[in-house]
């Protein structure tokens, strides 16, 4: 059996079956979050290449999982150390599944983001690699529905991110099969040669970078907070594999100064700008969407620590980033949905008062939001001081960027709270908050406090796979 | 050497085809003719990658382009003559055309400098372009170019699904006549076959959803 089957080809099946089926939202929820964890199980569980001994009968050989596969001309290759990513790309479909109860998504919403899930698989799969920016623009495309509810009109933002990806990763794409043509006599030393700054373009339109931010905010002011948060999440975790695959190509000198650099500074100024552009917002939904910009701004410092880190610690890092971002985001956008519910709208005017009427779910907004800020005892904190402290040293202004943007978020977020808890009509009449909708939210919250009080839990726990998973593929 | 020759004046046919296409696209505000123009741009577009590519690759590209806009007309058709006229974003020309005939040609009048603007920067990139990839033919060159800048300014004068689809397709049709002369893998041809089929449905979607009122 091959673990492109397991991976890709099985939940695309899925995928396509779920969306025929998508009517009975209930069992398509199930379903499909069942599936979710059973991959994510084997992705932990089950090592590539090595005999599996599972007799379910006598006389039946071990299961070996092959590790690549041939469509047309090119390999789909996955290996023991494509585990973990599988690990993250299923275990995060997974959880946000598990909260499609509470944040009434579109039923388009599980078997396309199970969809996504399985080309983002893809995409870690592809061999060349140059073909992985036209499997990240069916990413895009495949996300697109899951952000457009029926009978309303299509938000411009889902334009913008349509075109910004359709044009970003086919500039790509274009600029990986052209260096390949280009001899590297050719290339100019002391300046960037225009493929190279053309590529930078490409990566900064896929990632959302300043000025190619616009479509986060414009997305997150109009759609389902929890539907526009995973695709934020998703993607831009799609994005950063993409890099990662890119900047694995790239010759170890090039890699060591100036991509490096590049990162780190670009990382600190999205976190800067987020927060600037996060304090003079009057809407809870951007706010939300300046958030991710930021938070991408962390994941490319985490990258950043590729030169004086090795691999483990780097995959075990950012394994547990993935985690903290994705339970604070989770908890913000859930709590956002329920207020956003209540008018389809999430500018400050149409919040104002709800607080009295929801105190669970501006709980859960505030404490998700500063989460992500960073700020000490919550789940985000003791990973992103980890990152920073390794930069301190080398680029010395890189914290003072860091915390003014941060500073400002926090501003951002007490803002929201003000509005949220100041009188208004809004507050009067209507349903009373949903108990099953307090739990989750709740339960969330606590995980939040436990994670930035005990985060060694969390960080053995990555360690303890990584570990796992790098000795499989050691011994190979 | 006779081949040469058919396919450089093949190539010279196919700019010449892309280039009118695309400011056909630009001006017209009838989802109709833009549909027409769209599937004319793909044959251009066909006649362009068989200088690099054999034919049976670029016929993928062809049929994959002629299909998606019979998705997207089949999309378009769906609708109610209003919302088709509303998604086409034929809204704004169309008031001008009812303000008067003159204000109409002025609005083509501004659309074709528009184009003409674009054909400048064309102009004024291509050398830079064959600078950087000197292998490639100056037909092809001006066509994917064109097809990008026109493309472009045809994504900036809309805010409605179908333009916008439209314009999409024009500009990813420009990167991927440069694409092509660089790779002539059967992947290559099947990826960007697949790309543009999907955004069509995508396309399709976007034009329809709105005046969705069940579960969709």
């Amino acid at each position: 059996m091959s673990a492109v089957l397991i991976w890709i080809i099985f939940p695309g099946i899925v995928s396509i079956i779920l969306f025929f089926f998508r009517k009975w939202e209930r069992t398509v929820l199930i379903v499909g979050l069942a599936a979710a964890l059973m991959l994510t199980w084997f992705a932990w569980q089950l090592p590539i290449g090595e005999p599996i001994a599972v007799r379910l009968w006598r006389g039946l050989p071990a299961l070996r999982i092959t590790q690549s596969m041939r469509i047309l001309d090119v390999f789909f290759n996955l290996d023991n150390t494509t585990r973990i990513l599988l690990l993250a790309i299923y275990a995060n479909l997974a959880f946000w599944l598990g909260g499609v109860f509470s944040s009434k998504t579109n039923s388009l919403f599980t078997p396309l983001a199970f969809g996504s899930s399985a080309i983002i698989a893809a995409l870690v799969a592809i061999e060349p690699s140059y073909f992985a920016p036209l499997v990240l623009f069916f990413v895009a495309l495949i996300c697109v529905p899951i952000l457009s509810a029926p009978g309303e009109k299509i938000n411009r933002g889902v334009f913008r991110f349509l075109i910004y990806q359709g044009v970003g990763t086919s500039l790509l794409f274009l600029m990986n099969i052209a260096s390949l043509s280009i001899k590297p006599e050719t290339i100019p030393i002391n300046s960037p040669s225009p493929i190279t700054l053309l590529t930078v373009i490409a990566l900064a339109l896929t990632l959302a970078v300043f000025p190619f931010h616009t479509w986060i905010p414009a997305i997150a002011e109009k759609t389902n907070p929890y539907t526009s948060s995973f695709v934020f999440l998703s993607y831009s975790m799609a994005a950063l594999f993409l890099l990662l695959r890119i900047l694995s190509e790239m010759q170890a000198a090039v890699i060591s100064q100036a991509a490096i650099t590049g990162l780190v500074y670009l990382g600190v100024f999205m976190v800067f700008i987020a927060g600037i552009l996060a304090c003079v917002e009057k809407n809870a939904g951007r706010i939300l969407g300046f958030a991710v910009i930021s938070q991408v701004g962390i994941k490319l410092l985490v990258l950043g620590m590729a030169v004086n880190t090795d691999i483990a610690q780097l995959t075990g890092t950012y394994l547990a980033l993935l985690i903290t971002q994705n339970l604070s985001m989770a908890v913000w956008a859930l709590a956002l949905s329920r207020l956003f519910m209540v008018n389809k709208d999430t500018s400050f005017s149409h919040l104002q008062g709800l607080g009295r009427k929801f105190p669970f779910a501006v709980a859960g907004l505030i404490i998700g939001s500063l989460s992500l800020a960073g700020l000490p005892i919550l789940a985000n904190f003791p990973i992103v001081f980890q990152v920073l402290s390794g930069f301190s040293s080398e680029f010395s202004s890189l914290p003072l960027f860091w915390t003014i943007g941060n500073i400002l978020f926090v501003f951002a977020c007490f803002r929201t709270l003000v509005r949220l808890l100041a009188p208004s009509e809004n507050a009067e009449g209507g349903h009373p908050e949903n108990r099953f909708d307090s739990v989750i939210l709740s339960s969330g919250m606590i995980l939040i406090f436990l994670l930035g009080l005990f985060p060694q839990w969390m960080i053995n726990l990555v360690n303890e796979l990584i570990v796992s998973i790098s000795a499989i593929s050691e011994a190979q | 050497m006779e081949k040469e020759v058919i396919l450089a004046s093949l190539s010279i046919l196919a700019a010449l085809l892309v280039t009118s296409t695309a400011i056909m696209q630009l001006v017209s505000p009838d989802w109709r003719f833009s549909l027409l123009m769209l599937a004319l741009q793909y044959l251009g577009v066909f006649l362009l990658l068989i200088n690099h590519w054999p034919i049976f690759l670029s016929l993928t590209v062809l049929f994959s382009g002629w299909v998606s806009t019979i998705v997207l007309a089949i999309g378009i058709l769906s609708l109610s003559v209003d919302q088709q006229r509303l998604e086409s974003g034929a809204t704004t020309l169309s008031l001008l055309v009812r303000q008067g005939a003159w204000r109409h040609s002025l609005s083509i009048i501004f659309f074709l400098l528009t184009a003409l603007l674009g054909g400048i920067v064309t102009l004024t990139m291509l050398p830079a372009l064959t600078a950087i990839f000197p292998s490639l033919n100056l037909s092809i060159g001006w066509g994917s170019l064109i097809l990008i800048g026109l493309g472009f300014l045809k994504l900036g004068y809309s805010d409605q699904s179908f333009p916008v689809v439209v314009g999409l397709l024009t500009v990813i049709s420009g990167f991927n006549v440069l694409q092509t002369s660089f790779s002539s893998s059967l992947m290559t041809a099947g990826l960007l076959a697949a790309t543009t089929l999907t955004l069509a449905l995508i396309g399709d979607f976007l034009i329809t959803m709105p005046y969705s009122e069940t579960t969709p």
